[in-house]
Order: C-alpha cells, then sequence, then structure tokens
C-alpha cells in the first residue's frame, strides 16, 4: 500500500492549528497555507504517481497511440477524400480521434487504481477527496496531450493541411480540458461496474457531447479562418463548460469514492 | 378552395395519437404484469418461511 | 397505508378526467391548422410531452442530490422511477414528433439541434438504467446512480444552448417567428387554450405516474428484504 509522504507535515500542521484556540477567532492566512499546500501536494503526489508509473510501463500512451493510428487509418479507407471533402472533416477526424484515445486512457487510468487497490491507500490520506480527483484529472490531460502531440502533425501531413494555428492548439487544449474533466468523473463512477469497459463511453459520449460539439466547430471555424464572432462563440462555450463541469466533479467526487 | 389547400394528414395524425395513447398505455399495462409477478413472488416467499419454520 | 392508496385513487381519477377533457379540445374545439391539417394536432400532445419527459428528468436531479446528501433510500426510490416514466414521455415524444414531421418537413428525421439534443438527453437516461443494471451493492448503485443524475442532467441546458446559436428548422411555435423556421405556425388563441389545458394535464398524468411506479418499486423493494431475510435465516 503506497502512503502518501505528507503525512507526517500534515499531522504537525493540524495540531498546530487545533491547539491554537484564540487563533481561531481571526483566522490569519497563513492558518490555510498548510491546508492548501498539502492539497497540491496530494495532487502532486498523484500526478506523478501517474507519470512515473506511466514512464516505466508505457502501457496506456502505447495503447492510446496505437488506438488513434489505427483509427486514423480507418478513417483513411472509410472516407473517400478529394481535397474539398478533406477540409470539411479534418477537425470531426481530429476529434473523434482524440475522444476515442481519450476513452482508452481514462478507462485504463482509472482501472489501474481500482485493481492495484492504490486507491485506498491515497484515500486515508488526511487530505480533501478532491485532491485525488485533480491528480487523476491532470494526469489523465498530460496523457490525453502526449497523443494528441503526436496525432496532430501526423494529421496534417496525411490530410494535406496545416494544423499549427495556435487558436486552434488553444481549442484542442480547452476541449482536452473538459473531455477530461469529466471523464476522469465518470470513469470513476464505471470502474464500479460489471461491464465497466462498455460503460464508460455509454455514460460518457453523451455527457460530453457539448465539448465534443463546440471543439469541432470552432476548430473548423478557425480552420476555414471564420471572424472571431463564430470562433469566439465556441471557444466561450468550451470554457463555460469547463467550468462548470470541473465545478460539479470537485463538489460530487467524495460521493463517488466514499466507502 | 380552402380544401384545396390544406393537405388531407388525418391518417398521420391517427398515427401519431396512436403512439400518443398507445405507448402510456402499454406502460400501464406493464406495471400490472410486474405487480401480479411480486405478488406471486410474495406469496412464494411467505410460504417458504412457514416451511422453514417447521 | 389506507390513507396513501385513498390519495393515489383520487390522483388516478383527476388525471383520466383532466386526460379526457384534454383529448376532447384537441379534437373537437381546436380548429384546424391551415397550412398542415389535421396533423397538427399531434403538437397538442406532443410538446407537453416534451415538457414532462424533461420535469421528470428534473425530479430525478432533486432527488439525486437529495439522496447523496441525507443518504435517504427513499429519495432513490422517486429517482429512478422518475427516469423511467421520463423515458416513455421521451419516446412517446419522438415517435409523434417523427409522425408529424413527415408531412410538415418531408422528412421522417432532422438533425436540428433541438432534436438532436432531446435524443442525446434519451441517451443519457438509458445510460443512467444501464449504469444502475450493472452495479450489484445496492447503496452504491444508489449513490453513483446519483452522481450521474446529476452529471447528465446538467449537460442538457448546455446542449439546449446550442440551439440558440445554430439555425434550425424545428418550427418556432409562439408568434410568426423566424424565416428560417419551415414548417411553422402562427397559434390563435382556441389553440393556445387547447395547448396550455393539454400542458396542464401532462403535468398531472407525470406525477400520477411517477406515485403509481413509486409504489410498484416500493412492493418491489419489499419481496428484495422479504427474499434476504429469507436467504439469511435459511441454513
Amino acid at each position: 500500500m503506497s502512503e502518501v509522504s505528507s503525512q507526517k507535515p500534515v499531522a504537525q500542521a493540524q495540531t498546530e492549528s487545533e491547539t491554537a484556540a484564540s487563533r481561531r477567532a481571526k483566522r490569519p492566512l497563513s492558518d490555510y497555507r498548510p491546508l492548501i499546500a498539502d492539497y497540491f501536494r496530494a495532487a502532486g503526489a498523484v500526478i506523478w504517481k501517474d507519470l512515473s508509473a506511466e514512464r516505466r510501463s508505457k502501457e496506456l500512451i502505447s495503447a492510446m497511440l496505437v488506438f488513434s493510428l489505427l483509427v486514423v487509418l480507418i478513417f483513411n479507407f472509410a472516407l473517400e477524400l478529394d481535397r474539398q471533402a478533406r477540409e470539411n472533416v479534418v477537425s470531426g477526424v481530429l476529434w473523434v480521434t482524440f475522444i476515442f484515445a481519450g476513452t482508452i486512457g481514462l478507462n485504463r487510468s482509472l482501472a489501474m487504481e481500482k485493481d492495484r487497490g492504490s486507491l485506498d491507500g491515497l484515500l486515508l490520506a488526511p487530505v480533501d477527496r478532491s485532491a485525488l480527483y485533480f491528480g487523476k484529472a491532470v494526469g489523465n490531460l498530460i496523457f490525453m496531450g502526449l497523443v494528441e502531440a503526436i496525432i496532430l502533425p501526423l494529421l496534417s501531413v496525411l490530410f494535406n493541411l496545416p494544423l499549427s494555428h495556435p487558436l486552434l492548439l488553444l481549442v484542442v487544449l480547452l476541449g482536452t480540458v473538459g473531455y477530461a474533466a469529466v471523464g476522469t468523473l465518470l470513469a470513476s463512477i464505471a470502474v464500479h461496474s460489471r461491464a465497466r469497459d462498455v460503460m464508460l463511453p455509454i455514460m460518457l459520449f453523451p455527457v460530453a457531447i457539448p465539448v465534443l460539439v463546440a471543439s469541432v466547430k470552432a476548430s473548423a471555424a478557425i480552420l476555414a479562418a471564420a471572424g472571431w464572432d463564430e470562433i469566439g462563440l465556441w471557444i466561450n462555450l468550451l470554457i463555460g463548460y469547463d467550468v462548470i463541469f470541473v465545478a460539479i466533479a470537485f463538489m460530487v467526487f467524495d460521493y463517488v469514492v466514499e466507502e | 378552395m380552402l380544401l384545396d389547400e390544406t393537405p388531407n394528414t388525418i391518417g398521420y395524425m391517427i398515427a401519431g395519437y396512436a403512439v400518443l395513447f398507445g405507448l402510456p398505455f402499454l406502460y400501464v399495462i406493464s406495471w400490472l404484469v410486474r405487480q401480479r409477478n411480486l405478488e406471486k413472488d410474495v406469496e412464494l416467499i411467505q410460504t417458504l418461511t412457514e416451511e422453514k419454520k417447521k | 397505508m389506507e390513507k396513501s392508496s385513498r390519495n393515489l385513487q383520487i390522483l388516478n381519477i383527476a388525471t383520466i378526467l383532466l386526460m379526457v377533457i384534454a383529448t376532447g379540445l384537441v379534437f373537437l374545439y381546436a380548429p384546424q391548422e391551415r397550412t398542415m391539417g389535421e396533423v397538427q394536432r399531434i403538437f397538442y400532445f406532443h410538446v407537453p410531452s416534451a415538457w414532462v419527459s424533461m420535469l421528470a428528468f428534473f425530479v430525478t436531479l432533486v432527488t439525486s442530490i437529495a439522496y447523496l446528501r441525507s443518504g435517504n433510500p427513499r429519495w432513490d426510490i422517486i429517482g429512478r422511477s422518475s427516469v423511467e416514466v421520463g423515458l416513455i414521455f421521451t419516446l412517446m415524444t419522438i415517435l409523434s414528433g417523427s409522425i408529424w414531421a413527415r408531412p410538415s418537413w418531408n422528412t421522417w428525421w432532422t438533425w436540428d439541434p433541438r432534436l438532436t439534443t432531446y435524443t442525446i438527453m434519451a441517451l443519457i437516461y438509458v445510460a443512467y438504467l444501464m449504469l444502475r443494471q450493472s452495479i450489484e451493492d445496492p447503496e452504491r448503485r444508489a449513490r453513483l446512480a446519483a452522481v450521474y443524475g446529476i452529471v447528465g442532467f446538467v449537460t442538457v441546458p448546455l446542449t439546449f444552448m446550442s440551439i440558440r446559436w445554430w439555425r434550425t428548422i424545428h418550427p418556432v411555435v409562439i408568434g410568426s417567428g423566424s424565416a428560417t423556421a419551415q414548417g411553422g405556425f402562427d397559434m390563435t388563441s382556441p389553440m393556445r387554450l387547447v395547448f396550455f389545458f393539454s400542458l396542464f394535464a401532462f403535468t398531472v398524468l407525470y406525477f400520477c405516474f411517477l406515485a403509481s411506479r413509486v409504489r410498484l418499486e416500493n412492493l418491489a423493494e419489499r419481496v428484495e428484504q422479504m427474499k434476504a431475510k429469507l436467504l439469511s435465516a435459511g441454513g
């Protein structure tokens, strides 16, 4: 069982603030600093654990990458594309690929936690449970981002279209944040289901449709060099979605992992 | 002249209302079936409990 | 127990009465609409059915939050019953809408934003039921389903928002709306009366269905408990 290394300083910080009853009347900001630091330390521990595990085994990234390449390949055969069609379709293909790859990553990332029992160890840490969610979500975001960083130039070459516009990269980031945010939450639910691999896509795809739609439309608008009116609209929707779902995940995650 | 303008869509209306009445009706029937099954289960369990006591 | 089944009976009778009157209004009082003929009458049940389905899922949102905060399983029973009832109304809405669309828009289906988001909503709640089916432990099942019930509902207005930002062919009902809405129609005041009465009747119908479904579910729960007692006492 993994122990969070921050347990000793946390215990100290807690007794310090408990015994100072007079300080309770007006809580100076310095009282909160240890708690906040522990929160980010715990989240950081989760992220670091995932990244180092991945560096050793490479199972997540390889699965996501191989799957994305296969998806791109299948699209190549499934869609007969002339130049005009390629331009119309590339943002859709892009996002479908990201979403499929992301789903695989989400599934495996949460399944690993449950199967190895590392979730229990993390739950014992005296930190707000949402730190776990934060750590997992950022980890998933990083993995998706790595895969996207590879797929984006690849698609650019295969479709013979430039895909490096900074606004496009912003949209990819925002869309991935939204998808990782909802996806991590729903994956931690799906992991308890008998049909765990099937349940995640079934739950996630309908819920993530606003992200998908906004991302595809924004990407298409950017590639077609549309005006800011249109692009800004979709980017605002993306940001709104991200904020809403991150907030909900934070509020609700405790209930998912309570025992 | 008005009849020329307005298309005859009664068939579709009937189909629509067949659905709008039919589905709730079937749903209510499903309750009755489920209720009967559950009541049978209750009886069965009660008889089994009796037998256990003996 | 006696009192609640009395109340249920009263609700049943009131519901039947209201639905009979609504039906009468639709077929005997409402005028014929000029551009599409008789099929337009479907609207009087189709739209309330849609609104009521969304009411049902909103109720599930409320009960999900209540369940998470209180842990009282009664909330969960109401929530899952409401999802089932809501899905029935959803199916009614989609099928009746499609039948209405065929003569009015010359197509059985269209991917306009409102229809699309409505279908997505249906899929979310089908997923809710599937999720419940796939979790063994009853307490965990209720808890996780409640979380999904919240998440699922929140996406609905977000997808609804997309309708303002897309062009749509779904009819704009009140007023002579936008030129982009083909197959729309203006509502005259008799039509308005029939519509709002029908909406009221459907709302009562929903609560009636919900109450009956909850009753059935309570019975099912009791049977489960009896089974558990029997099995544990055995040996």
